[in-house]
């Protein structure tokens, strides 16, 4: 059949158009956005921690000294449980003539603040604040620093020396306990879901263990340190940008993160007696990290300069705020 | 297959050059043509002769408040127009940081509600609000460092494009004014407060020496008339201290407001601040605000020359219904509907008063919604 010549036109008009369509994909848009990955390192003695328990006997109970006094005992212990959330920032620099540490470039200060907001292109944290089944850990629980149930109940019982508590103040002594009854409050079926446990095989060994967590130890003659890795998803690459971290410890004793945390926000526990909130971190810490540092915790002195999106950024967490 | 010729050749018919030809004369003609007449001035109400649409009031000293009693001395009042085009207008002035708090509060003419349709709410609200005797002025403060306008011309903002060291420009916002909408003060608000309401910000820790520019954009002119009066106190300190732990008189241990203020502050009583801001048209300048260097258009305190009756209506929007001195808003009302309908007068709603006539505050009967209506 011959087909009228206006007709012939409009079929090669949309086949071009089709073509130029399908070739456009090969083009670059222009923008420069990638998921930039690296590594944290922080010296061993930010997770270093000198613990003092009462001793107790074989039924549980304190011992006490001739003098009717409890009897303690001390450990020094060195764990990834003692890292509290690492934020992770990009910035256009950083400057060590802001504050006694060094701290990312800031604008101008407004509204009665000595420092200006640090306007950060982005960033991510290695692990964060999460809903751990009891008010207990409203600001406690950090995910990626515990290997399973098991382990959380045995580390604030046994090492801490001071059990998880369930809304009656009864304390919690198995994990079992504890996993049942965070899926029977969230309904959750899968360790992934609640997001406190290692639930991913990172190092695809088989095993869900220690090296699944953000950070593993790593011993070294000139210092022992944990390193982990990071992603950025889908930054906004500004060549010349620097990767600036920091870590806040957590409050000695209490073991809570009252700096970063905010007690208000997150997940919120409204079922029968219970309305409390789990924590979350407050909105702009990177933005203004200045309000939530404070004596112990750790940054790095040096930023990463980022110049190749495709090269791995190393941070080291090796400055002490004093 | 071929279409048959027809006598009444159409642009269909024509060879596929000749349509594309026409095609394009007339975008050509669309694209010239639009850029004929973009000028929309014609939308927006018109300037008024002997009122600025752009008010600049120089630099003041924010008043250090020893009472509630030295409040209404202190006030400014003022009234602008309209700038006649899109460009916005309002009021600016600056002030010398302190070393402490300023805070600056604004009240624009009148007083508005939203009537109550429903028989469970509050009475307060039962009678009709006159909404066309409303406009709106947004507050916002910084350092004259960033502002981008220029005083009694132009009304700016205080973005800025800031540079960062790796040559990246951040669009940022400088303003030091934050939360104005006393209703959601306590919430952290970003939000302005709407029609006739009072604003007020804190400018927290001003640095003593630098320039601070206020400005309050008029975001509108009331219906009736297009001349927007407003009130305008500049304190020392703090507002919600000011607000709420008052300087030790009146009930409730005192307070900005004239109900006592105390952390049972009624919002209501924040209309009642500034009292005074429904000013008469035409009223010649104000010796003391004149004396005191203040622009054509402008009074001091109590030389303002209000409506009758309208610090009355704005003092009975304030009362709580448990007060008894005085009439609350639906009293006020109910009076002014009798008056009015008495005297055999209709009183103007949507226009300006005429010279000597009678301005009604509350709103006409007949425009009240039915319960359940919109």
């Amino acid at each position: 059949m011959h087909r009228h010549p206006s007709t012939r036109r409009f079929v090669s008009s949309a086949g071009l158009l089709l073509a130029l369509t399908s070739v456009s994909g090969c083009y670059s848009e222009g923008l420069e956005i990638y998921d930039l990955t690296g590594t944290v390192r922080i010296p061993a003695d930010a997770a270093t921690y000198q613990f003092t328990r009462p001793v107790l006997d074989d039924a549980g109970n304190p011992v006490t000294d001739d003098s009717g006094n409890p009897v303690t005992e001390s450990e020094t212990r060195t764990d990834v449980k003692l890292l509290g959330p690492v934020y992770i920032g990009l910035y256009a620099d950083v400057r060590n003539d802001i504050f006694a540490y060094p701290y990312p470039e800031a604008g101008p200060p407004v509204a009665g603040a000595n420092v200006g907001d640090t306007y950060p292109y982005g960033g991510t944290t290695m692990g964060d604040y999460r809903y751990a089944c009891y008010e207990f850990f409203q600001c406690r629980m950090v995910s990626g620093r515990y290997v399973d149930f098991d382990e959380i109940v045995s580390w604030w019982k046994d090492v801490v020396g001071n059990p998880i508590t369930d809304r009656t103040g009864a304390p919690v002594l198995t994990g079992a306990a504890m996993e049942d009854t965070c899926y029977t409050l969230r309904r959750f079926t899968e360790p992934l879901e609640l997001g406190i446990t290692a639930a991913i095989d990172r190092n695809d060994d088989g095993l869900l263990d220690a090296n699944d967590l953000d950070f593993t130890l790593v011993e070294d003659p000139d210092g022992d340190y944990f390193e982990g890795e990071f992603t950025i998803p889908q930054a906004e690459f500004f060549p010349g940008m620097k990767a600036w971290a920091m870590l806040e410890r957590p409050s000695a004793g209490s073991f809570l993160y009252d700096d970063t945390c905010n007690d208000e926000l997150g997940y919120q526990e409204f079922t029968f007696d219970q309305n409390w909130r789990a924590g979350a971190s407050n909105q702009d810490v990177l933005n203004r990290p200045a309000g939530y540092l404070n004596t112990g915790d750790r940054v790095a002195s040096v930023g990463f300069e980022w110049n190749d999106p495709w090269e791995p950024a190393e941070i080291v967490l090796d400055f002490e705020v004093q | 297959m071929m279409r048959p010729n027809t006598p009444h050749a159409t642009v269909a018919d024509a060879p596929a050059t000749v349509r594309l030809g026409a095609l394009a004369l007339a975008a050509a003609a669309l694209v010239v043509g639009t850029g004929c007449d973009l000028n929309q001035d014609r939308v927006f109400p018109g300037l008024i002769e002997g009122v600025a649409p752009i008010l600049d009031l120089g630099e003041l000293t924010p008043i250090e408040v020893t009472g509630r009693a030295s409040l209404p001395d202190a006030v400014i009042f003022g009234e602008i127009g309209p700038t006649g085009t899109p460009e916005d207008g309002g009021v600016s002035f600056t002030f010398r940081g302190t070393n402490t708090d300023v805070c600056v509060w604004i009240d624009p003419e009148s007083v508005f509600w939203n009537q109550a349709v429903s028989p469970t709410t509050s009475s307060r609200y039962a009678e009709v609000d006159n909404p066309y005797d409303d406009g709106d002025l947004d507050l916002d403060a910084g350092q004259s460092l960033y502002y981008t306008g220029t005083p009694g011309e132009r009304i700016g903002t205080f973005a800025v494009r800031y540079e960062d060291s790796n040559n990246n420009v951040v669009p940022i916002e400088l303003s030091e004014c934050d939360g104005p909408d006393p209703l959601f003060a306590g919430a952290q608000g970003i939000g302005k407060a709407g029609r006739a309401a009072p604003e007020y910000c804190t400018i927290p820790g001003t640095l003593e020496g630098a320039d601070y520019t206020v400005v309050m954009r008029n975001w509108s002119t009331p219906i009736d008339d297009d001349r927007l009066g407003f009130g305008l106190l500049v304190m020392q300190g703090n507002c919600a201290a000011l607000i709420n732990n008052g300087f030790g008189e009146g009930t409730g241990g005192g307070g900005l407001a004239p109900g006592g203020g105390g952390s049972g502050i009624d919002n209501h009583e924040y209309e009642c601040v500034i009292t005074g801001e429904i000013i008469k048209p035409n009223s010649p300048t104000g010796a003391a605000a004149a004396a005191a260097g203040l622009p054509a258009g402008t009074w001091l305190g109590s030389e303002v020359p209000s409506w009758e009756r309208s610090v009355e209506y704005e003092q009975a929007f304030c009362r709580r219904d448990t007060d008894d001195d005085g009439p609350g808003i639906v009293d006020f009302c109910r009076a002014e509907r009798r008056r009015v309908s008495q005297a055999g007068e209709q009183c103007s709603w949507a226009f300006e008063a005429p010279e000597g006539g009678e301005r009604c505050f509350c709103g006409d009967p007949e425009e009240a919604p039915d319960a359940g209506s919109f």
